[in-house]
């Protein structure tokens, strides 16, 4: 027997007992059995018909006065087992949206968990790798000049430099996945995004240099930008500011801007390249999407990588046109 | 003015279909109608059933009530079980720890007009609940 035919057996059964004694004992038993059909999946109207064919049976016992009284008095447990039925439904419609909302929840960690692994292994397979080779070569050289001491020394510091940065690029997932985490309070200082800007003017030098950029710094150097950030933060800035350099032509400009007239701090900058359409306006900001450009080295990852970290400081980057052509890249961030 | 009132000490399902009956008795007495007697007695069961589960014993109190000149019916279910740790949770649709379908005490609160609960760790749980006519 299916476990449906058994609750409605049951059902029959309590209900003849009610109409035959009246005892209130049926109704309890009826009550706890609705839960049951709850329990299994069964639906109200299946209930009313085993409801309706018992009573059928029990009522063509009997006399038709007697009938009519049993018919009547058979409300009740009907009544009984619906009210019961519905509440219980109730709960069961509650427990299970809760259950839903708790495994979305669940579920959309563990995306979140996977995206952010897929992304560390997509930075120490392409951005690590190629330091790696850089390695790799200046030991050959080291075997190759094992004789010329000076050779020696400079392929050494080489190495050691190479090394170094890739020490900086472990440091820099680790700050990414606590800035993922949830940046802990003690990570955030006040910073000066004028000062911040200097010193990544200063670590890009040699670029501006070799590129011959001229970079306009349209904003104040005698007042403080002042905004709550961690190093990541620094590091988004310097991301759109390498980016800009490395999508200029040679010996272009590039304005850099700060405005703190509203309640975030704004910054921007403008290059003269080659722009980014529309429909690339968002998906620079997604892993391993470039505008193609042939020449152009890196692995794509940069500007998502600023974009999780400007946004997790509560901020906001995006890019508009240059009037004058190429691309404006802005980002806000709440002042300290 | 009210004068019907019973106490039923819950130690078994027996007792569960007593204060369900008695429940009734006094409902009809008071002028509730068999809609309204039957989401008292449905309450009635889930707050016995609740003593039983997680308390193992405990007593429901029934009576008629009359303030503001509202007039109505009363139930008191008392225990000196384990308590209620987290009564908001307790209160969450869709929570049991009980492994019944999901707590009786939101179904309860959604049958009746008023709910009253106040619960001690290690002392125990006293429900209050009423239907006006």
């Amino acid at each position: 027997m299916t476990h449906e035919s058994e609750l409605r057996e049951e059902y029959s059964k309590l209900l003849r007992g009610f109409l035959e004694s009246g005892d209130e004992r049926y109704l309890y038993d009826i009550e706890n059995i609705s839960k049951e059909f709850v329990r299994a999946n069964i639906g109200p109207d299946y209930i009313l018909e085993a409801h309706l064919n018992t009573l059928n049976k029990i009522v063509s016992e009997f006399p038709v006065d007697k009938a009519v009284y049993i018919y009547n008095k058979a409300s009740e447990p009907l009544f009984n087992l619906m009210v019961a039925y519905a509440t219980a439904y109730h709960d069961y419609i509650a427990m299970n949206e809760e259950r839903y909302l708790r495994e979305k929840q669940l579920a959309d960690e563990l995306n979140d968990a996977n995206r952010n692994q897929e992304m560390f292994i997509s930075i120490m397979s392409h951005d690590i790798r190629s330091p790696l080779t850089a390695v790799v070569g200046y030991s050959g050289l080291i075997q190759k000049w094992s004789n010329d001491d000076e050779k020696i020394k400079r392929f050494a510091e080489k190495i050691e430099m190479t090394a170094m940065e890739i020490d900086r690029m472990i440091e820099s997932i680790r700050t990414y996945s606590r800035v993922k985490k949830g940046n802990s309070k003690e990570d955030f200082d006040e910073i000066d995004l004028k000062v911040t800007l200097s010193e990544i003017f200063e670590f890009l030098d040699e670029k501006i240099q070799v590129h011959g950029t001229k970079i306009e710094r349209r904003y104040r150097t005698d007042r403080d930008y002042m905004a709550l950030g961690t190093e990541f933060l620094k590091n988004a800035y310097l991301n759109i500011l390498d980016n800009a350099i490395k999508y200029s032509p040679k010996n272009s400009i590039i304005s850099v801007t700060l405005d703190d007239t509203g309640s975030d701090l704004k910054f921007g900058v403008a290059d003269h390249g080659d722009g980014v359409p529309d429909e690339m306006k968002e998906a620079v900001f997604e892993r391993f999407t470039r505008n193609d450009k042939c020449g152009i080295k890196g692995s794509g990852i940069g500007l998502a990588i600023a974009r999780h970290a400007i946004e997790s400081h509560g901020g906001k980057v995006w890019i508009e046109d240059n009037p004058g052509g190429g691309c404006i890249f802005y980002v806000t961030v709440p002042k300290a | 003015m009210s004068d019907a009132e019973e106490t039923i000490p819950i130690k078994d399902e027996y007792a569960i279909v007593a204060a369900r009956s008695a429940g009734k008795t006094i409902s009809s007495k008071c002028g509730f109608g068999l809609v309204d007697q039957t989401r008292i007695s449905t309450a009635i069961s889930e707050l016995a059933r609740n003593i039983l589960v997680y308390a193992v014993t405990g007593t429901v109190y029934i009576r008629e009530v009359a303030a503001d000149g509202k007039h109505g019916i009363e139930v008191v279910a008392e225990d000196h079980g384990p308590g209620i740790v987290n009564l908001d949770l307790a209160m969450t649709d869709g929570h049991t720890t009980g492994g019944g379908l999901g707590a009786g005490l939101p179904g309860t609160k959604r049958l009746m007009d008023e709910f009253d609960i106040i619960s001690a760790v290690g002392e125990g749980t006293t429900v209050t609940v009423r239907k006006w006519l």
